[in-house]
């Protein structure tokens, strides 16, 4: 709805560029208009957070069952809640261990059967099959696919390897074998971190792309 | 017991150690990342020990001390490893076997003593800042020099990006001439062929797990995807565990709707009837047992946590769904894990923007989508840096053989 001539998503392209000015003044260090900005944002992002939250949860997900629905059985996670906010006050803390007990305990058990059967299962078990020369024909050098697969997730396991067996001098550590496995696995470690760093710059490129195409829209539109 | 009885108040933690006035300034004026001195990481450490004292003592498997024999000599024993760290901590407030205060002994102390003491250790460990300070070798140099090299990194960055994105200024040419290779990834390809399967009144699931801040990537990589759903007649739905997803939903179905994928009518609905729960795996839990069970499930994602999470309980609900993923170029390492052929995790992917890039010659059939078109700053940025790293590289070793020249003399 325009005011004065002026819409409301026109203000808030300028108000995007000036933010985005803004931050990219952190470049000439840090500085009163780089500090209002992330202020701005981190109020804006909190503020928001806590409106989306108490809508979807405390409203729509807690007050309407309960006052308008009348299932009482929305006192239960009432109760914890306030539990929950007893921990601020040190004499009652104490109460709000049996929320924070749930709360681990839950998320715990859910996580644990999804990290086995969606994360570690398919894992382990994939790279036993890469091991497996049957399935090396599927694509062209796949036998090295496969070693590779093996190799590293073995040596990336043996450099986490942290016990050792004290020697004649006093002096604990690996077998020769377990030490020259571990010093391949922290180089495909390495290579492991230098691919995800390689993704996180291009990341940060397309962001500053976004930006300079959001100004330069700006600007175009001036004209 | 000093601190429980005076109401558990977590003590403040110590001041920096002698020095630190001046080089603190010099930190947190410049805001430059420095190296940790030995004793902020000593008591940094120190800190952390106490903290996994108390939770060892408070899970019984450390000794405490114990109340000395009436007569003895009154000292509290020794504690050895991690017990170090709680040395003291335990003041003397005991009881001897009749009931009599016995001078310089120990307390036995209850749960409730051990269960505040956890806590106390707890707040204070996470609570309190460690200010960083300047190593005892390093100077305001330091930080110029980084400040510098930052200013470098980032002028020659996004010149290189204004000049090439920027086709008005009539300087496109300095771009790279960037082309897509024949043939298509493995990912996308699969994540193409799986989704195609979900066809009209299918019901599609849109897990977005990004924020407005994560759009100028993500957007254009869930395009491509909400396109082809769109165009096979899917019915799609969108969920997320962020309390800012929802609002990077909407933003891109209006975009898919601007494009003339679905009216916007449509558009509309679909982000008003998105859904949200909290709690990480939990809420991703709750999201699948909503309404009944998808034919696909699309995951959104810009980091690592929420694109696991997502395919674990989709794992874990034991029915055999398809999840395909939309990531950051971030974690495109990753989702191929999980996207091996014979982990089966993930039915194909598509990440960042060169896949983005893929994708729309797949489904639109053209070359000159929104992220193809950003495929020459991308390769022009991507010269940009490793020209920065090599210059970097060079200048680091032309100053260590001048800095060797000049001690050899």
């Amino acid at each position: 709805m325009p005011y004065w001539g002026v819409s409301i998503e026109e203000v808030g392209n300028v108000v995007g560029v000036v933010l985005t000015l803004m931050v990219f003044s952190y470049l000439i260090g840090r500085n009163p208009a780089y500090r209002l900005a992330l202020h701005l944002f981190l109020g804006a992002s909190t503020g928001f957070f806590f409106g989306v939250v108490c809508w979807e949860i405390l409203i729509l997900r807690l007050g309407v069952p309960l006052f308008v629905g009348r299932r009482y059985l929305s006192l239960v996670p009432l109760v914890l809640g306030l539990l929950l906010l007893v921990k601020a006050f040190p004499r009652a803390a104490h109460l709000g261990n049996v929320p924070v007990g749930l709360l681990a305990g839950a998320g715990a058990a859910v996580s644990l059967a999804g990290a086995l059967l969606g994360t570690l299962v398919p894992l382990v078990d994939a790279t036993a099959r890469a091991a497996a020369p049957s399935s090396w024909a599927a694509e062209p050098l796949g036998w090295v696919d496969g070693l590779l697969a093996v190799a590293g997730a073995a040596c990336t396991l043996v450099a986490f390897r942290h016990i050792g067996r004290r020697g004649p001098d006093g002096r604990a550590g690996c077998t020769w074998p377990g030490r020259a496995l571990g010093k391949v696995g922290r180089w495909f470690l390495v290579v492991a971190f230098g691919a995800m760093f390689g993704g996180a710059v291009s990341t940060a490129l397309t962001f500053l792309m976004g930006r300079v195409d959001y100004i330069a829209g700006f600007v175009r539109g001036l004209f | 017991m000093r601190d429980l009885d005076s109401g558990g108040r977590p003590e403040q933690a110590p001041a920096p150690s002698e020095g630190g006035g001046e080089a603190d300034d010099a930190t947190f004026s410049d805001g430059e990342p420095v190296p940790v001195d030995q004793d902020t990481a000593e008591s940094a450490a120190l800190e952390l020990g106490a903290y996994l004292a108390a939770e060892a003592f408070a899970a019984g498997t450390l000794e405490m001390p114990r109340v000395p024999e009436p007569g003895g000599s009154g000292a509290p024993p020794l504690l050895e490893g991690a017990g170090v760290a709680i040395d003291g901590t335990w003041e003397g407030s005991p009881l001897g076997e009749g009931g009599e205060r016995l001078p310089g002994s120990v307390a036995s102390p209850t749960d409730a003593d051990v269960l505040a003491e956890r806590i106390r250790r707890l707040e204070r460990f996470v609570a309190t800042p460690r200010p960083l300070r300047i190593a005892a070798g390093g100077s305001r140099e330091t930080g110029r020099s980084l400040l510098l090299e930052r200013r470098v990194v980032a002028v020659v960055l996004l010149a290189v990006v204004v000049l090439v994105s920027v086709p008005s200024l009539g300087l496109d040419w300095l771009a790279p001439a960037v082309s897509l290779p024949n043939g298509y990834p493995a990912g996308p390809a699969m994540m193409h062929d799986t989704l195609r399967a979900v066809g009209a009144g299918d019901r599609a699931l849109l897990a977005f797990e990004y924020g407005p801040a994560q759009a100028d990537e993500m957007a254009l990589v869930a395009g491509p995807v909400i396109r082809q759903l769109a165009s096979q007649g899917a019915e799609v739905s969108v969920a997320s565990t962020r309390p800012d997803g929802l609002v990077a939903a909407r933003d891109v179905l209006h975009d898919a709707a601007s494009e003339g994928a679905m009216p916007l009518a449509e558009a509309e609905r679909i982000a008003e009837d998105g859904a949200y729960r909290p709690g990480d795996a939990t809420g991703v839990a709750r999201l699948l047992e909503l309404g009944e069970k998808p034919d696909a499930i699309v995951v959104i994602a810009s980091g690592f946590g929420p694109l696991r999470r997502w395919i674990e309980q989709a794992r874990a609900i034991g029915a055999p769904i398809p999840v395909v993923a939309a990531t950051s170029a971030a974690i495109e390492s990753v989702a191929a894990a999980y996207s091996s052929r014979d982990s089966g995790s993930l039915a194909g992917y598509v990440s960042g923007v060169s896949g983005a890039a893929y994708y729309e010659r797949i489904v639109d059939g053209t070359s000159d989508g929104p992220a193809a078109r950003r495929l020459s700053v991308l390769a022009a940025g991507n010269i940009a840096i490793v020209l920065l790293l090599v210059a970097g590289a060079a200048a680091d070793l032309l100053s260590r053989t001048r800095a060797k020249l000049s001690k050899g003399r």
